[in-house]
């Protein structure tokens, strides 16, 4: 478990997308209104040291966005992420490729990550060599060991990624990611893409490498059943924001904010005698029929407030401030705490 | 009591390809029983998507050949061996299909309304008026000689409110991309039953859907099962999702059916050791496993499936005769079937 260092801090950040004005409205010379997506609205998180922080949502809620500006692949609107006390976002040249060392990402789609003209061995090997160079004999050593770790087979070295099923494409991108040593990994639906029996052999070398090696990640997902399986703390995203955030057990066994209760209430639970679709639960979310909105225009106040079943009239106007409400678990929501003792909390 | 509304009977499904024959299906034998939902449950590979693409005729011929002795018995036709007039009037009258991309599905450029209106324009044609000419989504649009254009109207603002549209007068006029997901799989949902057809195929209908809207989907699609007295042939490569939805599950591997069996029984007491595979691979949120116990290796190709049973090289269990000679699919317990060696025969 954790010894309670801190390797990453998120402090208040904000990533909007640009849409421009509307070519219509360009062309009918009104008002020129510039539009943005709110993809990350104010998130703060922090990793510490051998700990795994789930990062959970649906589509749309920003949390792929969160993990591209904690790599550094985006730069954030606002905001401040800093990395073992490092501001990623104002890294120049050699400290830049120090970070890249340190920091790796498994990326989704294992047959859209890897080079197809460039053999396994040389894919593992590219982060070793384009952050530090060091002598073919140590590369090729380094390679070796990563395909061990990971359950390749040494004579898989010289093969194309197309000769490879999509559970070993993801084992090179595990292998790829973890040659550097990294302190820290993000790890983007890396099991999204895999069947079911493939996803368990994935999700179990995970587990061992995160055990055996230390290591500390970040592990996004749309999927609770993976991420209750992976992580020590989870972070429920919706919408640009975090709604909940706490240790695997309050989230799972305890959700408090009413979007992790509807997100948890939704999941098949491969037991035809406990059907959510027959529970009331499950009724209730069918005849209340709304989906997430866009996050263009997302709706005042609190942003979940539409489709909550528990909704007053401040959710409407104002938006609840994240609140602890136990030594390691905070949320925004009206229903745990006012805004004051939010204030505090903050 | 309970018949059945199609079944597949020793369905071969071949495709030549520059590499060899691939072996998509290597006899089907199933029965969907009319008034239910049958799950179809296989991974990537297994056959499951081209198994309810042949019940409309929607499988090239060539690439694709069909084995000699295979049927498709729907409502008393052989469907492999009708000609094109004949499934024209299967299709969207008798069997509808749902598919997993509603975006890809729906026509961009044509309203909403327009599109169930052609589906209720067609089963009239079909149904009452007997006629097996097709018509043009434009002609269709323009009104047909001898439809009564107020009524389909009316039907198609009853089909929207059947799958709980809101406002269906204001979803008449819209287009496919200004709904979400979730309300463009309900549109695709009341196309498929404004044919009323006896048979709705679903493959795949909430894959691309978020959990909570796939929740909101899997509800519906199970109350109009019993409003329609439709029966369903739902395929999903989840598990999890069949459970909430099936009355009776079959579960499929490289193109073959390894076992069958009503819901319960298969969660609580699944034969084949691929079906036990599965079901322990699933990550369940309330328990914390140390690991999943995994399956090892992967789903064959198609263009390479092992000798005697398929599964054979992944199976704890496997000995000499698994590797020799395919098994069948037989009967076990009081109500399922299962096609493995543990459970029929001499193990040696």
């Amino acid at each position: 478990m954790s010894d309670g260092s801190e390797v990453l801090r998120v402090k208040e950040l904000r990533k909007y997308f640009d849409l421009g004005v509307s070519r219509l409205d360009r062309f009918l010379g009104g008002e020129k209104e510039k539009r943005f997506v709110r993809a990350v609205d104010g998130v703060s998180l922090t990793i510490s040291k051998e700990e795994t922080l789930g990062l959970v949502g649906e589509s749309g809620s920003g949390k792929s966005t969160v993990a591209r500006c904690i790599l550094g692949l985006i730069p954030p609107t606002s905001g401040r992420i800093l990395f073992e006390g490092m501001d990623v976002a104002n890294l120049k040249g050699r400290q830049r490729r120090l970070l890249r060392r340190k920091m790796q990402v498994v990326f989704q789609d294992p047959a859209g990550s890897l080079d197809p003209s460039m053999r396994a061995r040389d894919i593992i090997a590219e982060p070793l060599v384009a952050t530090s160079g060091p002598p073919r004999r140590q590369v090729d050593e380094a390679v070796e060991r990563m395909m061990e770790l990971v359950g390749l087979a040494q004579e898989y070295a010289n093969r194309f990624p197309h000769e490879f099923s999509g559970g070993q494409k993801q084992r090179i991108g595990i292998a790829r990611a973890l040659i550097t040593s990294p302190e820290f990994v993000v790890l983007d639906e890396p099991t999204s893409a895999l069947d079911a029996s493939i996803q368990a052999q994935v999700l179990n070398l995970l587990r061992d490498l995160k055990r055996n090696l230390s290591l500390t990640s970040l592990f996004i997902t749309h999927n609770m059943k993976v991420v209750s399986f992976m992580s020590d703390r989870i972070a429920v995203m919706y919408l640009g924001k975090i709604a909940e955030i706490g240790t695997r057990d309050e989230v799972i066994t305890e959700p408090f904010h009413p979007y992790t209760k509807m997100l948890i209430a939704s999941i098949p639970k491969t037991d035809p005698d406990n059907r959510f679709t027959e529970s009331e639960e499950g009724r209730r979310i069918m005849e209340q029929g709304k989906e997430a909105p866009s996050p263009v225009n997302p709706p005042s106040g609190c942003v979940f407030h539409p489709r909550c079943p528990y909704a007053m009239a401040k959710c409407k106007v104002s938006e609840p401030k994240m609140t602890k409400v136990s030594p390691t678990r905070s949320v925004a929501c009206y229903l745990y705490g006012d805004s004051e003792t939010a204030s505090r909390a903050m | 009591m309970t018949g059945t509304v199609l079944a597949f009977r020793d369905v071969t499904l071949t495709f030549e390809t520059e590499e060899g024959s691939v072996k998509a299906l290597n006899g089907v034998d199933l029965d969907i029983p009319t008034g239910k939902i049958l799950g179809v449950v296989g991974e990537s590979g297994s056959g499951k998507s081209v198994l309810a693409l042949s019940t409309l005729g929607l499988v090239p011929t060539p690439p694709g050949r069909y084995g000699q002795r295979s049927s498709i018995i729907f409502d008393g036709k052989d469907l492999l061996r009708i000609g094109e007039k004949e499934l024209e009037l299967v299709r969207g009258t008798g069997i509808s299909m749902i598919f997993q991309e509603p975006m890809s599905s729906l026509n961009p450029v044509f309203k909403v309304g327009e599109q169930i209106a052609e589906a209720v324009r067609l089963r009239i044609l079909r149904k009452e008026l007997k006629q097996t000419r097709s018509v043009s989504l434009l002609e269709s649009v323009r009104g047909v000689k001898g439809i009564d254009e107020d009524r389909v109207r009316e039907e198609v603002l009853e089909v929207l409110r059947d799958v709980r549209i809101s406002d269906p007068e204001d979803a008449l006029d819209r287009y496919p991309h200004e709904f979400s997901g979730g309300m463009k799989q309900r549109v695709m949902i009341a196309m498929a039953l404004a044919a009323k057809p006896s048979l709705l195929i679903a493959d795949e209908p909430t894959t691309s859907l978020d959990v909570t809207t796939q929740a909101q989907i899997l509800s519906l699609v199970k109350d109009l099962v019993l409003e329609f007295e439709v029966s369903v042939l739902f395929i999903s490569h989840d598990l999890s999702v069949v459970s909430e939805v099936a009355d009776e599950i079959a579960v499929m591997y490289a193109g073959r059916i390894i076992e069958t069996n009503d819901v319960r029984s298969i969660f609580r007491d699944p034969k084949h050791p691929y079906t036990k595979g599965l079901l322990n691979a699933e990550p369940r949120l309330e328990e914390t496993r140390k690991s999943l116990e995994s399956l090892a290796g992967s789903v064959p190709s198609l263009l390479r499936i092992p000798g005697g049973c398929a599964f054979h090289p992944r199976c704890p269990y496997v000995f000499p005769r698994c590797e020799r000679e395919v098994p069948a699919l037989l009967p076990v317990g009081t109500s399922g079937e299962v096609a493995c060696h543990l459970y029929h025969g001499e193990k040696e």
